[in-house]
C-alpha cells in the first residue's frame, strides 16, 4: 500500500471512529441525584359540581354524532391544586378545564423535583376558593419513600381516587 | 464583457476552501467527499432503504424494545445491521449539513435556486423526522427522552386539549397506536423524501443523483466497518420510573437535546422559529443588494442559427427553442429569464456568439480580450492564465499568478473558445484555463463543457488550427493553489520546449463575429 492509500484509509478511519462516537455521547439526566414526582390525572369537573343536562330540544338540533345526553351544559369550574411536602407548600395552582371554551376535562400535570429522602406528601384538589373545612374532589396524604433517580407517580386508581404508585412500564 | 463581479471570497468561503484543498490532497478531488455532499446524502439514502428494509422483517410493533433486542443479539447480521442503519443515518445528516451550508456560502440559495433551496429544507425537515420516529421505535432511553422533549415542546402549543406527555409517563401502559403511528411515518415518509428530492432535483438538467461508485462504496464500506468492530450499544429499555440517566445520545439527530432540555418549552419554540425562519427567508436575504446584479441570458435571433447547441448546454434548462418571428426556417433559442441564474455557459457553447449574459456574451468577451491584449501585450514566453473567478486556486482575484497575466472569467463554462484563439493569434505563448474541479462547478458542468470545448470538438469548439500544445486546462478548487503553480509551469516549459515559438501570431485575427447593437430578447433580473 502506497502514502496515498495509507493516508486515505487513516483519514477515513478517524472520520467514522469520530463519526461512531458522536452517535453515543452519555448525556445525564439534569438532576441525576434527585428523585422525581409526578402528579397527573384527568378529571371532569362535572363530577365534583351539579351539572345540568341538555334536555331533548337541545339535543335533537345538534348533527346526531354530537349528541351527547350526559353533557354538562355551561362553562365548567376551574379547580386548585394544592400540593405540601413535609407541611410546606409547593404547588398552588389554579387549573381550568380544556378546550376553547372551557368544556374540556382538566388535566392536571406537574412535575416536583425532590432530593431523595422520606416524606409527607398531602394533595389536595378542590374547587376555587373553597375554605379548608370543605370536602375537596380528591386528597391524598401518603408517605413517600424516594430513592435518586427514580419517579413516583400521583395519579387516580380504578375507583378515581388519588394514589402515589411507580408508573407502569 | 463585464469584469467578473468581485466576489473575493469570504472568511466561511475560505475556511470552506481549507477544507476542500485538504480533502483533495487525500481524496483527489474527483472523489471528494466535500463536492459531492448531496449525492453521498442519496447514496446513504439507499443504504438506509437497504439496512431498514432487514430490519423491518424482525420489528414487532407489539414489542418494540424485546424485537430490537433480538435484533441486537443477532452478533453475526443484525447487529451491524442495526449499527450500519445508525451511521448511515448520521452520515446523512452530516452529508446534508454539509451540502446546505456548501449552498449556503456560495450563494447559490435565492432567484432561480429558491425553489432547491426551500425543497433542500422540507428534506432535511423530513429526513430529522424519520430519525425521530426510528429512535422512538426502539423505545429505549434515548428514544423515551426524545418522546418526552417533543411532548414538552407539543404541551407548550394551544392545541391539544389532553397533554401529550401524559402518553410516556406510566399513567398506564404505552399504546400500540402509538407505536404504530411511528412505525408508519418511518416508512411512509421516505416515500415523501423521493417526491420532495425530485422537486428538490428539478430545475437542473442531467441531474448527478449519485456519487462515483468508489466513493459510494467507499464511504458504505467505512461504515460498515465501524458497524461491525464497534456497533452502537442498545441502551436500556425505556422505564417511566426512573429518570433517564447517561443516555447514550446520537448527536447528529439529538444536538439540540443538552440545550434544550435546559430551557423552557416557549424559549425553544422561540430560537426553532428565528433558526427556520431565517433559513426560510434565505432566498430573500441571500440576494445581492448592492453590485453587478445577474442578469439572465438573452438571444439575439440575428445571430442565432437555430443550432440547438445552448439547450443542449444550458445547466438549468432554462433555454427552448420557439418560432421565428422572421420568414427564416429554422426555430431560435429563447431564454426563460425565472430559470436563468445567469452562468453564462450558454455564451461558450453558441459559435455564432447569439446568446449569454449581458456584457458575458462572446462578442463582449471578444471586445475585453481585444483590451487586455492591448493593455498586457503578453510575448511568446508568456503563459496568460483564463481564471474562473470562484476557484483556480483564487488566481481569478488579482490581475497576475505567478508572473503570469490573468484573464478573469466569470466561470469557466462561460468562456468563449474564440478567446483563447484570440490571446494565441494575439501573440501569448500559451493559454491556461482554470476551472474548478468537476464535480465543484459553481454551475454544475462549466469545466464539463469548456474541457470538451477546448479538446474535444464539442461546439463551439476551438478551430483546429490553434496549436493545442499551447492551450492546458487545469481543474483546482479556491484553495488549490500548488495545483495552479505546477500546472502553468507544466505549461511553460511545454511552451519553452516549443520549437516554432513564434509561430502562431502571424496568423491573421479571424472576424468571427461583425454585427451591429444586437437586438436582444428576454431580458430582466434573475429570479424576477
Ligand atoms: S447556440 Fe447560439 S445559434 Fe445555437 S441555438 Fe443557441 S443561440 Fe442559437
Ligand atoms: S446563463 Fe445560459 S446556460 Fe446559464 S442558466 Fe442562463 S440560459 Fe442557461
Amino acid at each position: 500500500m502506497n502514502g496515498g492509500a495509507l493516508l486515505r484509509w487513516g483519514v477515513s478511519a478517524v472520520v467514522v471512529a469520530l463519526l461512531a462516537t458522536a452517535s453515543r455521547v452519555p448525556i445525564s439526566a439534569l438532576d441525576a441525584d434527585q428523585a422525581l414526582v409526578r402528579l397527573s390525572w384527568r378529571f371532569r369537573s362535572e363530577e365534583g359540581a351539579e351539572c345540568r343536562r341538555p334536555t331533548q330540544e337541545e339535543l335533537d338540533q345538534l348533527p346526531v354524532h354530537m349528541r351527547n345526553p350526559d353533557a354538562c351544559i355551561g362553562e365548567l369550574a376551574p379547580y386548585e391544586l394544592q400540593v405540601d411536602v413535609d407541611g410546606a407548600r409547593r404547588v398552588t395552582r389554579v387549573v381550568r378545564p380544556a378546550g376553547v371554551r372551557g368544556d374540556r376535562p382538566i388535566f392536571v400535570y406537574e412535575e416536583l423535583s425532590l432530593p431523595p429522602g422520606r416524606y409527607t406528601l398531602a394533595v389536595r384538589f378542590g374547587n376555587v376558593g373553597e375554605d379548608s373545612a370543605a370536602s375537596p374532589a380528591l386528597t391524598l396524604e401518603a408517605p413517600l419513600d424516594l430513592d435518586p433517580g427514580r419517579v413516583l407517580l400521583v395519579t387516580r386508581d380504578g375507583e378515581g381516587a388519588l394514589e402515589a404508585r411507580r408508573p407502569v412500564r | 464583457m463585464d469584469a467578473p463581479p468581485n466576489r473575493s471570497p469570504g472568511p466561511l468561503h475560505r475556511a470552506l476552501a481549507v477544507v476542500d484543498e485538504g480533502f483533495d490532497r487525500v481524496y483527489s478531488s474527483r472523489l471528494n467527499p466535500m463536492y459531492q455532499s448531496g449525492p453521498l446524502a442519496v447514496a446513504l439514502f439507499l443504504v438506509l432503504l437497504a439496512t431498514g428494509l432487514y430490519l423491518l422483517l424482525f420489528y414487532r410493533i407489539g414489542a418494540p424494545y424485546a424485537s430490537v433486542s433480538r435484533i441486537h443479539d443477532q452478533v453475526w447480521l443484525g447487529r451491524w445491521i442495526r449499527s450500519l442503519h445508525r451511521f448511515a443515518s448520521d452520515a446523512m445528516v452530516l452529508a446534508v449539513a454539509v451540502h446546505g451550508l456548501r449552498m449556503f456560502v456560495r450563494g447559490r440559495s435565492w432567484g432561480p435556486r429558491a425553489l432547491a433551496w426551500l425543497s433542500g429544507l422540507v428534506l432535511t425537515a423530513i429526513v430529522f423526522v424519520i430519525g425521530w420516529t426510528g429512535f422512538v421505535m426502539a423505545w429505549d432511553v434515548h428514544g423515551q427522552l426524545l418522546a418526552e422533549e417533543g411532548a414538552r415542546f407539543l404541551d407548550a402549543l394551544p392545541i391539544f386539549s389532553e397533554p401529550v406527555v401524559r402518553t410516556f409517563i406510566g399513567e398506564r401502559s404505552m399504546p400500540g397506536a402509538f407505536f404504530f403511528l411511528n412505525y408508519f411515518l418511518h416508512i411512509a415518509l421516505p416515500l415523501g423524501v423521493g417526491l420532495v428530492l425530485y422537486i428538490h432535483v428539478s430545475r437542473v438538467a442531467r441531474p448527478r443523483l449519485l456519487p462515483p461508485r468508489a466513493l459510494a462504496w467507499g464511504v458504505t464500506a467505512a461504515l460498515l466497518a465501524v458497524a461491525v468492530l464497534w456497533p452502537v450499544p442498545l441502551a436500556p429499555a425505556a422505564d417511566p420510573g426512573v429518570v433517564p440517566d447517561g443516555v447514550p445520545l446520537d448527536l447528529f439527530f439529538g444536538f439540540w437535546l443538552p440545550l434544550s432540555r435546559r430551557l423552557p418549552a416557549w424559549a425553544v419554540w422561540s430560537v426553532g422559529a428565528v433558526v427556520i425562519g431565517a433559513l426560510a427567508t434565505a432566498p430573500r436575504w441571500t440576494r445581492p443588494r448592492a453590485g453587478p446584479q445577474r442578469v439572465p441570458s438573452r438571444v439575439d435571433p440575428r445571430l442565432c442559427t437555430g443550432c440547438v447547441q445552448c439547450t443542449l448546454d444550458c445547466p438549468y434548462e432554462a433555454i427552448t427553442m420557439v418560432e421565428r418571428d422572421d420568414d427564416r426556417p429554422t426555430l431560435v433559442a429563447s431564454v426563460n429569464p425565472d430559470l436563468c441564474v445567469s452562468c453564462g455557459i450558454c455564451a461558450g457553447s453558441c459559435a455564432p456568439m447569439g446568446v449569454g449574459p449581458p456584457g458575458r456574451d462572446g462578442r463582449d468577451q471578444l471586445t475585453t480580450v481585444r483590451t487586455f491584449l492591448t493593455e498586457v501585450r503578453p510575448s511568446a514566453e508568456d503563459v496568460v492564465v483564463i481564471a474562473c473567478s470562484h476557484g483556480a486556486g483564487g488566481a481569478g482575484f488579482a490581475p497576475s499568478f505567478d508572473g503570469a497575466p490573468v484573464l478573469p472569467v466569470d466561470c469557466a463554462g462561460n468562456l468563449h473558445s474564440s478567446v483563447v484563439e484570440f490571446l494565441v493569434r494575439g501573440g501569448a505563448g500559451g493559454v491556461l484555463v482554470a476551472a474548478c474541479p468537476g464535480r465543484d462547478c459553481w454551475n454544475r458542468e462549466g469545466p464539463r463543457w469548456t474541457r470538451a470545448r477546448l479538446f474535444d470538438g464539442r461546439e463551439a469548439e476551438l478551430k483546429e488550427r490553434v496549436d493545442r500544445r499551447r492551450v492546458q486546462m487545469v481543474q483546482a478548487g479556491l484553495g488549490a493553489h500548488g495545483t495552479m503553480i505546477r500546472a502553468l509551469a507544466d505549461l511553460r516549459s511545454e511552451i519553452r520546449a516549443l520549437d516554432d515559438l513564434e509561430a502562431e501570431s502571424h496568423i491573421e485575427l479571424e472576424a468571427e463575429c461583425v454585427v451591429g447593437p444586437s437586438a436582444v430578447t428576454g431580458v430582466g433580473e434573475v429570479g424576477s
